[in-house]
């Protein structure tokens, strides 16, 4: 099987990096035989895509009968009409109704589904009073810019704490601030004497809620990972990786 | 009886709108701004539009584009427009013939492909044993289309 084509597809679901979509871009450009392949793939997509339609139409026609037996009754424009809306609304509330109950989550949803979830708060060790524990109490109350501010400051004092970095990598990914997040997952991860090392599973959260060109395909790899060395997430990762 | 288009083409135009906002539903571009009524309507005013054009010019290849322009977003100016041109040079009536010649497994799985199902949809909607089993598939059923067109 030709890798042209293969090439050209991954294009199109967006598992490229940055600068291999640079390239493939130039290459249009600049070779007229692959700009003729890729040309090649979107018409089979358009074909494919008619017949597909031209289906749907033929079972929206099934839903009801247009023409009248009866040739004496006087026609009425668009007659039709009543009985094809009754069954565009069936057929509108099935595909709504796939799309926003039973289409499987995408990867976006399911980081987004766990951040809510296992990263709403953490818990407070009662009657100790010090800067994580402030950190985490400005973490807990949703004031994310604050929380980053001290923990930025505690850095300062410790710059290879790891529970530290672990609680910044969190903040700056509620913070959308994704490059940063995974800078300090990246370096949790690397920590061999951590026990329990959540790096990978949270660099793989980060890579799925950013999801750009090439990150679903860096968060799977990364989950994979986890299972394989048994490390913290693995019940998680597996779950996303059955739904992937 | 505006467009002067016959009932039985009004009723296509009609179901292309439906299909046309549940893809851009399923896309994300439905925003809510106006009602469901609004936009459907506006959608099937375009489509009748369309018809009166394809009718009046014969003039196929703006409506070629149109039909992928969710993948022709994802390219750059320059290279989009290379593309926009030969998509409308293709031979669209030997494509089909020769969809067909590929037989009805690939011909399902190219239907999915187009409607955007992803190739682990596809595994549970053809009873593939995973996607990856699928996507090599698809890509075969592609490669060997690709020969029947430029061969045939």
């Amino acid at each position: 099987m030709t890798t042209q084509l293969n090439y050209i597809d991954d294009y199109f679901s967006g598992i490229l990096s940055k600068e291999e979509i640079q390239l493939f871009e130039e290459r249009i450009k600049s070779d007229p035989a692959f700009a003729d392949d890729v040309a090649f793939y979107l018409s089979s997509m358009v074909v494919s895509r008619e017949d597909a339609d031209q289906e749907k139409k033929q079972r929206f026609k099934e839903l009801y009968s247009i023409g009248d037996e009866q040739a004496t009754a006087p026609v009425v424009k668009f007659r039709w009409l009543r009985p094809a809306m009754a069954a565009a609304a069936i057929l509108l509330v099935v595909v709504l109704a796939w799309t926003l109950f039973l289409k499987p989550p995408s990867v976006t949803q399911m980081a987004d589904r766990y951040i809510k979830t296992e990263l709403k708060s953490f818990g407070s060790t009662m009657g100790q009073v010090n800067d994580m524990e402030e950190a985490k109490g400005l973490y807990n109350s949703g004031k994310y810019a604050e929380a980053m501010a001290k923990l930025t400051e505690m850095l300062k004092g410790k710059p290879g704490d790891a529970e530290t970095i672990k609680l910044a990598g969190i903040v700056s990914l509620q913070l959308e601030n994704y490059d940063q997040a995974l800078g300090y997952f990246k370096w949790l991860a690397e920590q061999k004497g951590y026990f329990d090392n959540p790096g990978e599973f949270y660099q793989a959260l980060t890579f799925m809620k950013r999801n750009l060109p090439g990150d679903k395909l860096k968060a799977k790899t990364l989950l994979q990972d986890v299972v394989e060395k048994n490390l913290s997430g693995k019940e998680e990762a597996q779950t996303w990786l059955n739904q992937w | 009886m505006k467009y002067h288009i016959k009932e039985e083409e009004s009723f296509d135009a009609y179901c292309d709108a439906i299909l046309a906002f549940i893809r851009e539903f399923q896309n994300g571009r439905f925003e809510g701004r106006s009602s469901l009524k609004t936009y459907i309507y506006k959608i099937f005013l375009n489509k009748c539009v369309d018809l009166v054009r394809k009718n009046s010019t014969n003039k196929r290849s703006v409506f070629q584009t149109s039909m992928i322009s969710d993948r022709l977003e994802q390219l750059s100016d320059n290279s989009r427009s290379i593309l926009q041109q030969l998509i409308e040079k293709a031979d669209y009536s030997k494509l089909r013939q020769q969809i067909i010649l590929l037989g009805e497994n690939c011909q399902k799985m190219l239907m999915y492909w187009a409607d955007n199902f992803s190739d682990r949809e596809i595994a549970v909607a053809l009873e593939y044993k995973s996607a990856d089993v699928v996507k090599t598939s698809r890509l075969r059923c592609l490669e060997k289309l690709k020969q029947l067109y430029k061969t045939g």
